[in-house]
C-alpha cells in the first residue's frame, strides 16, 4: 500500500489488527502523499492507494479508478489552550487565515496580533484546508503570505501549544490536550459531530485502485470497512464508514 | 644480473602507473558523481525555468504552485538576508577569536580552545535548530513582538553555526604568516596590538576572505535548522522580525508531497541555489589563487 501521509498511520494500525487474524501476510505501507498513492497503484507497485482527497474527475491519470470511502477526517481549527476565542464562525476562520482579521480583539479575544500556522504547499491536509476553508463557492481566498509554514501537523501543533496568539489547522486525529479546538459554526469537532454530520470541516479518506482489489488485498479492504477497524479509527479520531 | 636488474626496474615501474592510473580513477569518480548530479538537477529543473520563464521565475514574488505560481524572489531575498545577518554577528566574533588564538592566546589556553571551538561544527544542525525553537524564537517574541519566527532569529543561530569553521579557518591563515613578519615588527617598536592590525591580519587577508566565504557558503546551505526557526513564509521580509524562506527551506519542505511541475520547480530552486553557491565557491578560490 501507498498514499496519503494522513492515512498512514491508521491504516498501519488496521493493518496490524489485521495480521493477527492472518499469520505469516506481509503488508507494506507506503507514504509518500494521496498524489503518490496513484502514481503508485498505476505504476502496480502497490495493490492498494490511500487518498486523503477526493479523485479529480478530470485528472487523466485519476478518472477511472476504484474507490472505497474509508473514513471522514475532521480538520479542526486549532489555537493556544488559554485564548479565550472558543468559537468562531466560518467566514471569521477564512479571514483569519487570509490576514483580513489581524488582530484577535476584532473576533472576542485580546488585543494582540493573530501569527497564523500552516501547512506546505502540496500537503494533503492544506489542500483539504483550502478547499473547505479558504474556498467560498467558487471564489477561493488565498492564505495570508506571512502566514507561518510546518511541514507536519505535529509541527503545526507545537507551535500554537507555545505561542498564545498562533492559529493553526490539523487533523482531529492529530490533535492532543495541548491545543484546543475552536467550534466553527457552533460547532465542535468530535467524533460525534463528524459522524452526524454537523461538523462541517471534514475530508473523506480514500483506498483506491486500479480495479476492485481481489486476494488479500480485498481481505483487507473488507477488514478496514469491519467494525474492529472502525474501533481503531475512532481511537484515532477519525469515523469510520461502518455505522 | 644487470638484465635481471632492468627487468625488476622496469616491472616497478608498471607497477607505479597501475598504481597511478587506479587512484587518478579514484580522483575522478568524486568529479563524476559531482558531473551526475549537476547533469540530473539540471535536466530536471531547467525546463520548468523555460517553461515559466526566467523573469517570473526568479522575480515573480507568489509561490503557490499547486496554483501555477512559481515565483522563488522571495526565497531569493530570504536566503540573502538570512545568510548576510549571519555573517554580520558571526564573522567579527569568529576572526576576533581567530585573531586571540592565534596571537594573544597562551599555547595552553589554545590547545583547550581551538578543539573545542571546532567541537561546535560536531553539533548536529537538528540540535541547533531545537535549540533555536525552544530558546530564541520564544525569547524574540516576548522581547521584540511578532512570532518570533523571523529573519533574525535564523540569522542568530546560523551565525553560531558558522563560528567553527570561520574561526578555525581563519586562523590557519593568521599562523600561515611567517613569524619573521611579527619579529620584524616588533623589532621596528610596533605593539602587539599594532602588529596584528597593521602587518598580520593584511598578510593573511585573502586566507580571512577565504574564511569568510566559506563561512557564508555554510550559512547558505543550511537547511534543517532554518526551517525550524524561520517560519517559512514566502514572502520579502522588510523587517528582521518577518518570518521567510531561504531556497534550501523550499525544497525539503515540499520535496515530500510533491508531483510533477511542483516537483520540478523544486528542482529548479536547486538550480537557482547551486548556480549560487557555485559562484561563491568560484570567488573563494579565484582569491586563494590570488595570493
Amino acid at each position: 500500500m501507498a498514499g496519503s501521509t494522513s492515512v498512514q498511520p491508521v491504516m498501519e494500525k488496521i493493518a496490524e489488527a489485521f495480521r493477527k487474524m492472518k499469520p505469516g501476510l506481509r503488508v507494506d505501507i507506503e507514504g509518500g502523499g494521496s498524489s503518490a498513492g496513484v502514481m503508485a497503484v498505476r505504476a502496480k507497485t502497490a495493490a492498494l492507494g490511500m487518498s486523503s482527497r477526493e479523485l479529480r474527475p478530470n485528472e487523466p491519470n485519476e478518472a477511472h479508478l476504484w474507490r472505497q470511502m474509508l473514513a471522514l477526517d475532521a480538520i479542526a481549527i486549532i489555537v493556544h489552550p488559554e485564548n479565550a476565542v472558543a468559537s468562531l464562525s466560518l467566514a471569521q476562520v477564512r479571514d483569519l487565515f487570509s490576514g483580513r482579521i489581524k488582530t484577535w480583539k476584532e473576533v472576542g479575544g485580546r488585543d494582540r496580533p493573530v501569527h497564523i500556522l500552516v501547512r506546505e504547499e502540496g500537503s494533503g491536509t492544506r489542500s483539504a484546508f483550502e478547499e473547505l476553508v479558504m474556498k467560498d463557492g467558487k471564489h477561493e481566498t488565498p492564505v495570508d503570505d506571512y502566514a507561518l509554514v510546518q511541514d507536519s501537523s505535529g509541527g503545526v501543533r507545537e507551535v500554537v501549544c507555545n505561542d498564545r496568539d498562533a492559529i493553526g489547522f490539523a487533523s482531529l486525529g492529530a490533535l492532543n490536550a495541548s491545543v484546543r479546538a475552536v467550534s466553527v459554526d457552533g460547532v465542535t469537532p468530535t467524533f460525534e459531530s463528524v459522524r452526524a454530520g454537523t461538523y462541517r470541516l471534514v475530508r473523506p479518506f480514500y483506498l483506491i485502485g486500479l480495479q476492485p482489489p481481489v486476494g488479500d488485498a480485498a481481505d483487507l479492504t473488507r477488514f478496514s470497512l469491519g467494525s474492529e477497524a472502525a474501533a481503531i479509527m475512532q481511537k484515532e479520531g477519525l469515523v469510520g464508514v461502518f455505522r | 644480473m644487470s638484465s635481471g636488474n632492468v627487468m625488476a626496474a622496469d616491472d616497478l615501474r608498471r607497477r607505479e602507473e597501475r598504481i597511478r592510473l587506479a587512484l587518478l580513477c579514484m580522483a575522478f569518480s568524486s568529479i563524476l558523481v559531482l558531473a551526475m548530479i549537476i547533469l540530473f538537477v539540471f535536466r530536471e529543473g531547467l525546463p520548468q525555468i523555460a517553461r515559466v520563464g526566467v523573469p517570473e521565475f526568479l522575480g515573480g514574488g507568489r509561490w503557490a504552485p499547486t496554483k501555477g505560481l512559481f515565483g522563488i524572489f522571495p526565497m531569493i531575498v530570504g536566503t540573502v538576508q538570512v545568510t548576510l545577518g549571519a555573517l554580520v554577528i558571526g564573522v567579527p566574533l569568529s576572526l576576533l577569536s581567530a585573531i586571540c588564538l592565534s596571537e594573544f592566546a597562551a599555547p595552553r589556553v589554545r590547545m583547550v580552545m581551538k578543539p573545542l571551538i571546532e567541537l561546535l561544527s560536531a553539533i548536529p544542525s537538528v540540535v541547533y535548530g531545537f535549540i533555536g525553537v525552544t530558546v530564541i524564537v520564544p525569547l524574540i517574541r516576548e522581547t521584540l513582538g511578532g512570532s518570533g519566527f523571523s529573519v533574525l532569529s535564523a540569522a542568530l543561530m546560523l551565525s553560531v553555526m558558522i563560528l567553527p569553521t570561520v574561526t578555525s579557518i581563519a586562523y590557519d591563515a593568521l599562523r600561515a604568516v611567517p613569524a619573521a613578519f611579527r619579529e620584524g615588527a616588533l623589532a621596528l617598536g610596533a605593539t602587539p596590538w599594532q602588529t596584528v592590525t597593521r602587518v598580520v591580519v593584511p598578510a593573511a587577508r585573502s586566507g580571512l576572505v577565504t574564511a569568510v566565504i566559506l563561512g557564508m557558503g555554510r550559512a547558505m546551505g543550511e537547511t534543517m535548522a532554518v526551517i525550524m526557526v524561520a517560519g517559512n513564509a514566502v514572502v520579502v521580509p522588510t523587517s528582521p522580525l518577518h518570518p521567510c524562506r531561504t531556497l534550501t527551506s523550499n525544497i525539503a519542505l515540499e520535496m515530500a508531497y510533491a508531483a510533477g511541475g511542483h516537483q520540478k520547480a523544486l528542482f529548479a530552486t536547486g538550480v537557482v541555489l547551486f548556480v549560487m553557491i557555485f559562484c561563491l565557491n568560484s570567488l573563494a578560490t579565484f582569491i586563494v589563487r590570488r595570493r
